[in-house]
């Protein structure tokens, strides 16, 4: 007769997903740096190895600025179960004694734009507080060595977040995508326009992001550990003092 | 210490096999001038027919009338053994090339590596089969009685100093190291075997064969030290190989392609070094008479590499962009340069731990695929036109404490931003400025006014702007300055 698996090593498998219990028991998160939508994450903070689906209204709103901070701080943590120690877990370790307890490894820094939209401004990336020497600018010319490329960096582990603006990608490729990612501890970050949210995916976590002048407003569509819809906005960092008399500036004479 | 010999006698004729059959005809090799040739090695059939090394050609011909008669080279069968004894630094680190036609090796540190000294044989017999060289192998516990015991016949193994002794004592002069001189006087007094002749009293010997011969003796009895010379092997790669037929596409060359590169993997193992260039060498199939160039590829590395395999795939991809201009004949693989290899440290710690991708072989598999310009970084350059102030640059993977102290100057950076006086920059840029209907923003904050180029002709005059636009996302937009102002998108803060 075959042993029958004790239940514990069965809801051990982390490939186990159990409806509204928190997920996380042990799965690797990292703050996103922002206390408010790390609250509304199982385990306090984006899930290592996993794809990120982001949609957006049109590129460059916002959907890097909201990685900076963790870019800027990234502490490898261990989720702490069901939220019972989560307000401690939430707290990031700063200072000194976060470098000692867990030096950087440049290793897994290498943050991979794959095609960007733009091109990547580096006084400004510099500006918030990003190493320079950690973007990795790639270039490809059709959509399937950007996918390529992609699957690459997440496979090999040796980048700390991949980003993606697909043109034209289907369920299977957005199915490769997240293997690839958990097959090693790296965020796949693939930003899609806003309508395509509406489409199947199989990516964990599935977020709608809309700046609306201070704030961003996120809605969770989809979020492996707990139910969707949740929302949250977050403050944006302000650039500048908001001009104080917007209309002294006359806009065609620029006196 | 043990040492194990190969003697090579039918060097010459092995290396006439690797062009030809080498059994469908008697064939001699001869050497010396061009009147007085001999017969240095013969095969089989030649030897059946009764042709032995030594005989006159005249003599042979004569014997044998349809002997193939072919003229020794020399540097070829150099060639040959120093070949053999790269091959060789694989069983062992000391190698004592021997010409004309013998190499000889230290067995006994490799002993454990190859689970005894059958193991050991066994590793150098494999070699040989790989080479295609037939050779006599034996072993003895010094040099010039290993070398002794693989003349006597294959397989001669004495492993003790009184074995080699009794060896010593029952082996025939014609087969010692002596000079032939010396071997003619020593026969023509009745001497057959080198025991009798250590026996003889020494002074009388010595004055009779001279003080080389007299040391060979020694070395051999023991009673002088035997000193070899070792082989240390060359600090370059270079290796042919003939396709059996003419290529003409590259996928079919990955097979011949595969083995070169295990072979340079190997050699590099073998002398802990690793490559960051090298060459690839197409050699054509001239057609009508025309000579085809060779064509090259060359690879350049961005770090140091010594895998086998991740080499292959490197190079796979690299064939694929790769167009033959004709079909290949031969493929030659180069590698001028041998660097120091580092093999990478894992963090034992570290929960990324045992991850076998290095951030070098990622990178230079996208180079592989995409082009090597595909990949880069940013740089901030200092000038004042937003549009010059961020230029690609090669990728510098950054070193721990580089990181490190990054890490503290970006905290500072980013804890007071707007207090150490930058200007708020977007962190993406529009290749080309794109008009927009200035309605659409609200501006937030501005104007910072970037006047500059106009002494190298780019110049700008422009007030530039934070301003939010209907999507709500953070742009970065400029006025011209000037009779009609016009506004443009430049930037994104996203």
């Amino acid at each position: 007769m075959r042993p029958v698996p004790a239940i514990e090593a069965i809801l051990a498998t982390p490939a186990l997903w159990r409806g509204r219990q928190t997920a996380g028991d042990g799965r690797r998160v990292i703050s996103s740096g922002w206390p408010t939508l790390d609250a509304l994450l199982p385990g306090g903070g984006w899930p290592l190895g996993s794809l990120i689906e982001i949609g957006i209204a049109a590129p460059g709103s916002g959907e890097c600025a909201l990685f900076f901070p963790l870019w800027r701080d990234s502490d490898i943590k261990h989720a702490t179960s069901a939220g019972a120690a989560a307000g401690r877990a939430l707290i990031r370790r700063s200072g000194s004694s976060a470098n000692r307890a867990n030096p950087v490894n440049p290793a897994t820094t290498a943050i991979a734009l794959i095609d960007p939209p733009f091109l990547p401004y580096a006084p400004g990336w510099q500006h918030a507080g990003i190493e320079l020497s950690r973007l990795w600018w790639i270039s490809a010319n059709s959509e399937r060595q950007r996918l390529w490329a992609a699957e690459q960096s997440l496979r090999s582990g040796v980048c700390n977040a991949v980003l993606l603006w697909p043109r034209n990608i289907d369920a299977n490729a957005l199915r490769r995508l997240q293997l690839a990612a958990e097959s090693a501890a790296t965020l796949g970050l693939c930003f899609r326009p806003e309508g395509e949210l509406a489409h199947a995916s199989h990516a964990p976590i599935r977020l709608r992001l809309q700046p609306c002048s201070d704030y961003w407003n996120i809605e969770l569509v989809k979020c492996r550990g707990r139910t969707g819809g949740a929302k949250c906005t977050i403050a944006r960092v302000p650039l500048h003092n908001r001009m104080p008399a917007h209309a002294a500036y006359d806009r065609r004479t620029g006196i | 210490m043990l040492w194990l010999a190969l003697h090579l006698p039918q060097l010459a004729i092995d290396l006439v096999a690797h062009g030809e059959p080498v059994d469908a005809h008697p064939i001699a090799i001869v050497e010396g001038p061009l009147q007085r040739r001999s017969v240095h090695a013969v095969n089989a059939l030649a030897r059946a027919a009764g042709v032995c090394s030594g005989h006159k050609q005249s003599a042979a011909q004569a014997i044998c009338p349809h002997l193939q008669i072919r003229l020794r080279n020399v540097e070829r069968e150099a060639d040959a053994l120093q070949q053999l004894a790269a091959c060789l630094y694989r069983v062992s680190a000391e190698i004592s090339v021997r010409p004309p036609q013998g190499v000889l090796i230290e067995a006994a540190a490799s002993r454990k590596l190859f689970g005894g000294g059958a193991g050991v044989v066994e590793a150098v017999r494999e070699i040989l089969t790989e080479l295609a060289l037939s050779a006599q192998v034996g072993i003895a516990p010094t040099p010039s009685g290993a070398e002794l015991a693989a003349r006597m016949g294959d397989g001669t193994h004495v492993l003790s100093r009184q074995a080699l002794m009794r060896l010593i004592d029952s082996a025939p002069l014609t087969l010692s190291a002596l000079s032939e001189r010396s071997c003619e006087l020593l026969a023509g007094s009745g001497l057959r075997n080198l025991g009798e002749v250590i026996r003889l009293p020494r002074d009388a010997l010595a004055r009779r064969i001279g003080r080389e011969d007299m040391s060979c003796l020694d070395r051999l009895s023991g009673a002088m030290a035997d000193r070899r010379v070792l082989y240390h092997p060359p600090r370059r790669f270079e290796r042919r190989m003939e396709m059996p037929a003419p290529l003409s596409n590259t996928q079919s060359l990955l097979f011949p392609l595969k083995r070169l590169l295990r072979d340079l993997g190997l050699f590099l193992i073998a002398q802990d070094a690793g490559v960051q260039e090298f060459d690839l060498y197409f050699t054509h199939e001239g057609r009508a008479g025309l000579d085809c160039p060779p064509s090259m590829l060359h690879i350049g590395l961005l770090h140091i590499e010594r895998d086998a395999d991740a080499l292959f795939e490197l190079m796979r991809e690299r064939l694929d962009r790769f167009a033959l201009p004709e079909a290949t004949i031969e493929l030659t693989l180069r590698a001028d340069k041998l660097l120091s290899y580092a093999p990478a440290q894992l963090d034992l710690l570290s929960p990324l731990a045992g991850n076998k991708d290095s951030p070098e072989r990622l990178l230079e598999r996208l180079r592989a695929r995409l082009g090597d310009e595909a990949i880069s970084a940013v740089t901030v350059h200092d000038e004042h036109r937003p549009e010059l102030a961020s230029k690609p640059a090669p990728i510098q993977l950054s070193t721990q404490e580089t990181a490190a102290s990054y890490r503290r100057n970006a905290q500072a950076a980013a804890d007071a931003p707007v207090a150490n006086g930058t200007q708020a920059r977007p962190n993406w840029l529009l290749a080309t400025p794109q008009p927009v209907d200035d309605r659409s923003l609200q501006l937030l904050s501005g104007p910072e006014r970037i006047e500059s180029g106009w002494w190298d002709g780019g110049d700008c005059r422009r007030d530039y702007f934070i301003a939010e636009d209907r999507h709500g996302r953070r742009v970065w937009v400029f006025q011209t300055l000037g009779q009609t102002p016009v506004w443009y998108l430049h930037g994104v803060f996203g």
